[in-house]
């Protein structure tokens, strides 16, 4: 006869186990192993930081990682901008558009992003639809002044799924953004300026940081829109990670070190992020 | 006019302009390759100039991209089952008794690793430990590495459900009117938290079906997703390529087309139970 402790016991052992194998086997020692790749160099095994120094010392690798961050940060940015514009603007909309609308900022999320790069390609490319059209009845040749298969094009590309992320998980904070503080603050005389930055600001601050910070999680951590639109012209990390791995020249030791980088950047931020997401109702993720 | 009422109308016709441009632009990107999929010639006006069901032909009856289909629909299927079935057990061991705050923290936290590193980093490290193993040349592989990108979207899904519903009192109620833990489950549990197992399940589905990042380097050959398809013929031909995006849309809308069906159909039956 079991005992109903042993027996309670096995359930949640047989309850918790998938979850942990899952989590020891394809997330801890996986990124245990990239750890240790970057540590150690292919020819021996053991410790040392030659691939850090190899990618510290190079101009070119510094240089995609500092192309990489201010691209983000500037796709964060933009789309915490546009995003805070599209919750304001949902507070102002009957439920029922508001979700017609939600549902439709959802659609790039699902697509992958190797989807818009193409699009926007096939629209404003150097023989995009848009530019011939342009070129044609306008005189305007778009490329000249904006190359879509670009940094600039990389960014716009990344507008198109990150709003969605900042714009749902902001729809939360600015819905609950209680109207009568508002009204209360203008009652007993703030003006309108001391009303935004003195009510409204403080409260929305969690939402728009952790907003900022998933924008810029994904757009530094992806490489499938950047491959498809800039590919091998683009000089960022994820793309030179991508150019270690190839057949040609396979490097896991320096690709790992390369990861690590953007680890090291990304770690932080979302822990933040998840401190933040207690404060904030709602979100994709 | 006062200032603060000139404000407050140009911040909303700011607000209303920005959403407009942002859905027309989403509407672009994502529709253009619809039309694309149907055109012959498309270089100078609003609309193809030479239509044609050429590109849908070649969908039909390239072996790669049916291949690819396959391949992924495959993945894509086992990814959204077994990702939920894990991520149910985990939460009915949540709520199944009183668990302290550091059991809650440590499932809610290790779930989210895969948001904090780069894809590209756990897929070239689940291809260097485990291509020498049994995994190495099958679709598992890519199973096992879509799991961990889908965790976030399923756990926070299944959790949000299982606390609206009050999962742990339900339980309770349940197990002592003498249910044993498996009839509560599938007398109780399951029948209350259909909609946020269907939803979890889509977006399982839709993030492992559209991912091209890990399968880009951990797909066998002959197991190559319908992502990889896409990056490979859009450069020979954007048109035929577009076929193939329109495939994605239309599994996409598809599915959920079908979980929405699905979910209306479950709360009807929810509300017969209830009278």
């Amino acid at each position: 006869m079991v005992s109903p402790n042993t027996k309670s016991f096995l359930i949640d052992v047989l309850l918790v186990s998938p979850f942990l194998l899952l989590l020891v086997f394809f997330i801890a020692i996986p990124f245990a192993v990239s750890i240790y790749y970057s540590l150690t160099s292919g020819s021996s095994s053991s410790f040392t930081l030659s691939n850090f120094i190899q990618i510290y010392s190079s101009p070119s690798y510094l240089n995609s990682i500092q192309n990489s961050v201010v691209i983000s940060l500037e796709s964060a940015a933009l789309s915490t901008l546009f995003g805070a514009l599209l919750a304001y603007a949902f507070t102002l909309l009957s439920p029922t558009v508001r979700d017609i609308i939600r549902s439709v900022l959802l659609l790039p999320i699902i697509y992958p992003g190797l989807v818009i790069a193409f699009s926007l390609v096939i629209l404003i490319g150097t023989s995009g639809i848009l530019t011939n059209i342009l070129a044609k009845y306008f005189g305007f040749y778009l490329p000249d002044v904006f190359n879509v298969r670009s940094y600039g094009g990389l960014i716009l590309a990344y507008q198109s799924f990150l709003i969605g992320f900042t714009s749902i998980t902001l729809s939360g904070v600015f819905l609950s953004l209680d109207k009568s503080l508002i009204e209360a603050s203008r009652s007993l005389g703030a003006g309108v300026f001391q009303t935004i930055f003195r009510v409204v600001l403080p409260v929305i601050a969690p939402g728009l940081v952790a907003a900022f910070i998933q924008a810029f999680i994904i757009a530094i951590s992806g490489y499938g829109t950047a491959l498809a639109l800039v590919g091998g012209g683009g000089n960022l990390i994820t793309l030179r990670i991508i150019m270690l791995l190839s057949d040609v020249t396979y490097e896991p030791h320096l690709a790992s070190a390369l990861a690590m980088n953007i680890a090291m950047i990304t770690i932080p931020l979302a822990l933040i992020y998840n401190r933040l997401l207690k404060k904030v109702a709602g979100g994709v993720v | 006019m006062k200032l603060s009422d000139a404000l407050y109308v140009f911040s909303k016709i700011v607000s209303y302009i920005t959403l407009f441009a942002i859905i027309a632009y989403i509407f672009l990107v994502s529709f253009v390759p619809v039309i694309g999929a149907f055109a012959l010639k498309w270089e100078f006006s609003i609309l193809p100039e030479v239509w044609t069901l050429n590109n849908i032909k070649f969908l039909l009856e390239d072996p790669f991209v049916l291949r690819s289909l396959y391949s992924s629909l495959l993945i894509a299927s086992i990814t959204s089952v077994v990702s939920v079935t894990i991520y149910l057990l985990v939460i009915m061991f949540l709520f199944l008794r009183e668990r302290s705050r550091w059991v809650h923290t440590f499932v809610e936290v290790s779930v989210l690793i895969p948001l904090m590193l780069p894809a590209i980093l756990i897929a070239l490290a689940i291809y260097e430990v485990y291509r020498p193993t049994m995994l190495g040349g099958t679709y598992w592989i890519l199973v096992f590495a879509h799991l961990t990108i889908v965790s976030p979207y399923v756990f926070r899904n299944l959790y949000s459900v299982a606390r609206m519903i009050d999962m742990k009192t339900l339980i309770e109620a349940a197990r002592s009117l003498g249910a044993g833990v498996l009839t509560a489950t599938y007398r109780v549990i399951l029948p209350n938290i259909y909609h946020g197992l269907i939803g979890a399940m889509l977006l399982a589905f839709a993030v492992s079906f559209g991912d091209f990042e890990m399968a880009n380097l951990l797909a066998p050959w002959q197991y190559r997703t319908v992502t990889i398809a896409i990056f490979q013929y859009f450069f020979k031909n954007a048109w035929n390529a577009s076929a193939i995006i329109l495939l994605v849309i239309i599994v996409s809308v598809l599915t959920s087309f079908l979980v929405a069906y699905l979910s209306r159909k479950a709360l009807a039956r929810y509300v017969e139970v209830v009278r």
